[in-house]
């Protein structure tokens, strides 16, 4: 049984067709490229897989992006050249270099503010941009930032264009993440983390209210995955 | 086979600078591979030119007749070595034609004075202030060691021993004449037989990797345009690949049915040399920046710049080639927009998220301490918080407490951000500056820079809705109005 099962991956993996399939291992051979922060990158098998989608989803204020420009992080520091597909213009460099993204690095496409454009057709835009990049190849990582989407016009995307964008990253070394407040599109390698902020999500850095500082956010986070089963932790943030 | 040709200065009424350039305007028209020797002296190599004129006497008397129509008086010598054209040009005026392998026989008879002569004419600059012959001076390789440097020197010792001719130096015994001259004494003898120093060293000026051409009809599609540029690129990169140099830029100039002349330049970010590739980077550039209609011609020129050099490393993760880069980034320009793709690069500004936008040019990742890129990957204990900032603040509506003068409620009229009360607060946090601009009331929001320029003063707050999420709101002082910067993300 095990010799015709492995076969058939054989033969999908040659037709490029993997990644409609789980599989025991990503169809790219080793590779997982670490988020940098330890407890993610142990309930994710170390890091989320090359070659496949991966998603980051929450609320506002559940810490997507702050988990976004640690993978950021992560990658210029090994040395990758990474994309951020900022969909609606949102992200701040200060932020990012604070975080520890070497920004000269960073190749960032930046959308059109959502009041100039209909939703659908930025995010579509956004996709699209991801596809071009992921296709130039030699990315380590590719991110589509649609987090202020709202969920509706996610679900409004035509679901042919993540397929393209799924493809595209198929059997590269390139690690794709999308971070948006709903499921999108996962790859059946790929993870994804699910964020919920907890009952005292704030922190701040003095119990006097008159003089505190916010300090950062907490959440509960949930790695969702085909491969294994769910895990569940306690994440902060600090500024 | 070799052509020199000599512009006899006594026979020419215009200057030695014009006459020079001339000169290589016309020896370049024949023969991508010249040599200056010297003012109003070019060497041409004329390998392949056999095919379209059959013999040698037919070349000579070509370039004479070309010449000729150019108001141009020269002499032209053809033969197998430099050499041997070079001295006869000086002994003999019209169309010489010297035999494959009597070189020596052709020179024998000419007196060793010629020598002398020639060591002047390479030496004579006349025009040594004159920028165009600097630039080709610097181009080409204007007078050969080998040529000039034993004349001055031995000539009048040999004359001393009663050599008269070429072919009595010719004869001499080699070893004696070594004896007594040294290494020069052998270098002149080579010279006397009509025998070559060293290879022809050829350059050509940087300002002719241009080409043009002019439409039958005129042209108003980009796909039509695309032939004719893919054609005229692959021109320009057949001659930027012969000199071993890359464009670092590249200039299109449309004429249009108006008259009127449409000019784009595109600066690369690392030199390119594929044809396809600068094509399709071109028509990126004109399909972002709107086509004019009915065009009637089109020049395009190149910049040309040194080949790039590059070291790789087995120890560094792969990036992408800076021409697949330069194709990317030109389609997502047309994608989203010019500058709106790059590289943020902070500026020296206080102003809350002040960046600008640079060109992305990814550089080798550089290890440090000798380790791989695998022992140095970052290992957080705590996720740094991060804010996601609106571009365009948000104007909002707060109500701010009697007592406590902090903020109590939100409201915005924008779907994307919540409204609803505030449940805890922590400001305010005061910020001014460039408050020697002048009035922000008028700021122009649409670049990111022209924000950090411009004058700011203001309060900001971090505060938490009731519906669960934490926002950076900010007073403008000067205007007394609220507006949310960003959400805690």
């Amino acid at each position: 049984m095990n010799k015709y099962l492995d076969q058939l991956e054989t033969l999908l993996c040659e037709k490029k067709l993997s990644g409609t399939v789980s599989l025991g291992l990503p169809s790219c051979p080793n590779i997982q490229a670490k988020t940098g922060l330890k407890i993610l990158d142990k309930h994710l098998n170390g890091g989320f897989p090359r070659g496949h989608l991966s998603e980051i989803i929450g609320p506002k204020s559940s810490g997507r992006s702050s988990i976004m420009c640690a993978a950021l992080a992560a990658a210029t520091k090994r040395g990758e050249i990474v994309a951020l597909i900022d969909a609606v213009d949102s992200f701040d460099p200060v932020s990012g270099q604070a975080a520890g993204i070497e920004l000269n690095r960073m190749l960032w496409v930046r959308g059109q503010d959502i009041s100039h454009l209909h939703a659908e057709r930025m995010i579509e835009r956004a996709i699209k941009s991801a596809e071009l990049v992921c296709r130039a190849g030699q990315f380590g990582l590719v991110v589509v930032d649609v987090a202020d989407a709202l969920p509706i016009e996610l679900r409004r995307v035509p679901s042919r264009a993540w397929m393209r964008l799924a493809r595209a990253i198929e059997a590269s070394k390139t690690v794709g993440l999308l971070v948006g407040p709903v499921s999108m599109r996962r790859s059946s390698t790929g993870f994804s983390v699910v964020l919920t902020p907890t009952k005292q999500f704030f922190r701040w850095s003095a119990t006097d209210t008159q003089r505190n500082l916010f300090k950062g956010l907490e959440f509960d986070v949930e790695v969702v995955s085909t491969r294994q089963p769910v895990t569940v932790f306690r994440v902060r943030t600090e500024c | 086979m070799y052509t020199c040709l000599y512009l006899d200065r006594n026979l020419s009424k215009r200057s030695d600078q014009y006459s020079t350039s001339a000169l290589i305007r016309l020896a370049q028209d024949y023969s991508p591979r010249i040599e200056l020797y010297g003012p109003c002296l070019v060497m041409m190599d004329m390998y392949g030119m056999n095919q379209l004129y059959k013999t040698p006497q037919e070349i000579g008397m070509t370039l004479r007749r070309a010449a000729a129509d150019r108001g141009l008086v020269v002499r032209v010598a053809v033969s197998a070595t430099q050499t041997a054209a070079l001295l006869i040009t000086q002994a003999r005026s019209g169309l010489t034609i010297v035999p494959v392998g009597s070189e020596a026989a052709v020179l024998g008879p000419l007196p060793v004075t010629v020598l002398r002569k020639l060591a002047q004419v390479q030496n004579s600059n006349s025009d040594e202030n004159n920028k165009r012959q600097k630039r080709y001076q610097r181009d080409l390789h204007v007078v050969r060691a080998a040529m000039s440097v034993p004349v001055g020197v031995c000539l009048s010792t040999i004359q001393r021993w009663g050599i008269k001719t070429l072919g009595e130096l010719a004869a001499l015994p080699a070893q004696q004449l070594f004896g007594r001259l040294g290494s020069i004494g052998r270098v002149l003898q080579r010279i006397a037989r009509g025998q070559d120093e060293g290879p022809l060293v050829c350059k050509q000026g940087r300002d002719l990797v241009e080409q043009a051409v002019t439409f039958d009809w005129p042209i108003d599609r980009l796909e039509l345009l695309s032939f004719e540029l893919g054609r005229l690129l692959h021109l320009l990169c057949e001659t930027l690949e012969y000199r071993g140099e890359c464009a670092g830029a590249v200039h299109i100039q449309l004429i249009l049915v108006s008259g009127e002349k449409y000019k784009r330049s595109l600066r690369f970010a690392t030199p390119l040399r594929d044809a396809q590739k600068l094509c399709t980077l071109i028509l990126l550039d004109l399909e972002t920046n709107q086509l004019p209609e009915g065009i009637n011609g089109m020049t395009v020129k190149i910049d040309p710049v040194p080949n790039r050099k590059l070291q790789y490393s087995l120890f560094t993760p792969a990036v992408p080639s800076p021409e697949i880069l330069s194709i990317l980034v030109a389609r997502l320009r047309v994608l989203v927009g010019a500058g709106r793709c790059g590289v943020a690069e902070l500026v020296n500004s206080h102003y809350p998220g002040a960046f600008k936008m640079q060109e992305f040019r990814p550089k080798l990742f550089e290890e440090k301490d000798g380790k791989h890129c695998e022992d140095k990957e970052a290992v957080l204990r705590l996720l740094p918080a991060v804010i996601r900032r609106f571009r365009m603040p948000v104007r909002a509506h707060v109500t701010v407490g009697k007592l406590s003068g902090k903020p109590v409620s939100l409201i915005v009229k924008k779907q994307r951000v919540a409204s609803g009360r505030i449940v805890a607060s922590s400001g305010p946090w005061r910020s001014s500056g460039n408050w020697w601009e002048g009035d922000t009331r008028n700021v122009s929001r649409d670049r990111d820079h022209d924000i950090a320029s411009h004058p700011w003063n203001r309060d900001e707050w971090d505060v938490v809705l009731s519906g669960g999420s934490v926002y950076r709101l900010f007073r403008d002082r000067l205007a007394d109005k609220w507006f949310v910067e960003g959400v805690m993300d």
